[in-house]
């Protein structure tokens, strides 16, 4: 991309709440069931951020959380969001998509929506909680009657990668497309890494998988690689953070991604110091992510933080 | 022949230091997404488009090649 930096990010990512009603074994923030923070941004400062967002002609932003239905104004903010044509995109568990939602969700354009399923039923309940998974069919039943584009999102593990075959013929006979995502030590993964992370014969097996179904979209910035290392293809999947992508967190502090979420990469407040001010602050971290093998972010929190992504060859190889 | 150009729904564009950026993004997530650094010329037209305009005005503006180069790539489609 340019060697200049933006003016704007071409997308972000907003974590909109810590709060979530599952408590799932593997995620990335660590949410949970009255895990909001207390200083998350109210509706009128969420606005404002959309506003300015709208004028740094943001193309794309992601929503997640936590759940991001658990505030009870996400409809109103996805409308706001919507309202300016920004490409809006909601990660959500499923479970909050009664039919009322649903009528005005399919109302706003350009939307997206994704819906979380790590497995089949055993494997999915196992780690999302018991009941989950006919929540998601259900709601992936209604959604398949709606205009509007839907993905299923699988976090991939040891448990359910050989799920993945049905997965797909799942998704693709209710209309909706897959999308992969490498599972990763954050959040409550750190815990369960060693309990989830894929075997090296399992790693084969989903770079062979994804070769034979280059339909299936892959949201991790290490998917473009196969698993001896060489591309595989040419997207924006090269790592973005800080450069094209940045994160805000539910109390608008700006990171430059999900896993940079540490003090001496924060770079300012959507509200206080404004997002303009922020992302032109993200520039001078950006070349203190540089220059890693593998994901930045891993590499800087490893015990080396000058080395290569620890997990790198773990990811590619098993090793 | 169609007589009017437009702008795609899925494309979105915008100003940069030295020339533009022009995103194309029909699903969810941005991984697979295109997006293309362009020139000035570029955002110019899609900017006198505005959505939909005669195609003979955006030619007469710019040229027939420019409005042929941008509809073959997707940066515009045909209008009514």
């Amino acid at each position: 991309m340019a060697s200049e930096p933006l003016s704007a990010p071409v997308t972000i990512t907003w974590e909109v709440t810590l709060g979530c009603n599952l408590h799932c074994d593997h995620c990335l923030s660590g949410s949970g069931p009255g895990h909001q923070l207390p200083n998350e941004l109210t509706t009128e400062e969420a606005k404002s951020f959309i506003a300015e967002l709208d004028e740094m002609d943001v193309f794309q932003v992601n929503i997640g959380g936590g759940e991001p239905f658990v505030r009870p104004d996400m409809l109103e903010l996805l409308e706001a969001l919507t309202a300016r044509d920004i490409s809006t995109c909601v990660s959500t568990n499923g479970t909050q998509l009664d039919e009322t939602t649903l009528d005005r969700l399919e109302a706003m354009d350009p939307l997206f929506l994704q819906v979380s399923m790590d497995g089949l039923r055993a494997e999915n309940d196992a780690i999302r909680g018991e009941g989950v998974y006919d929540q998601v069919v259900d709601a992936l039943e209604r959604l398949e009657d709606r205009d509007i584009g839907t993905t299923v999102n699988t976090v991939v593990t040891r448990q359910n990668v050989a799920d993945l075959p049905e997965i797909y013929e799942f998704a693709d006979a209710h209309g909706a497309g897959l999308r992969l995502n490498r599972f990763r030590p954050s959040g409550r993964g750190e815990d369960a890494w060693d309990e989830f992370r894929l075997e090296a014969e399992q790693i084969r097996f989903l770079h062979e998988w994804l070769e034979d179904h280059q339909d299936v979209r892959t949201g991790d910035s290490f998917f473009y690689l196969n698993a001896l290392g060489e591309v595989r293809n040419d997207t924006l999947k090269q790592c973005g953070a800080g450069s094209m992508t940045c994160l805000v967190d539910p109390a608008g502090d700006v990171y430059p991604c999900a896993f940079t979420q540490w003090d001496h990469l924060a770079s300012g407040n959507v509200i206080e110091d404004g997002f303009e001010t922020a992302w032109s602050e993200i520039a001078n971290l950006r070349s203190r992510i540089d220059d890693h093998e593998g994901c930045p972010a891993v590499a800087m929190g490893s015990s080396d933080p000058n080395g290569e992504d620890p997990q790198l060859r773990a990811i590619l190889s098993g090793d | 022949m169609p007589t009017t150009v437009s702008k795609p729904a899925h494309i979105k564009f915008r100003r940069e230091a030295d020339g533009g950026l022009v995103y194309d993004h029909e699903n969810y997530g941005y991984e697979d997404a295109s997006m293309y650094a362009v020139s000035d010329t570029v955002i110019e037209v899609l900017e006198f488009v505005d959505g939909e305009r005669s195609r003979e005005s955006v030619e007469a503006e710019f040229s027939p090649t420019v409005v042929e180069t941008l509809l073959q790539r997707g940066v515009l489609s045909d209008g009514e």
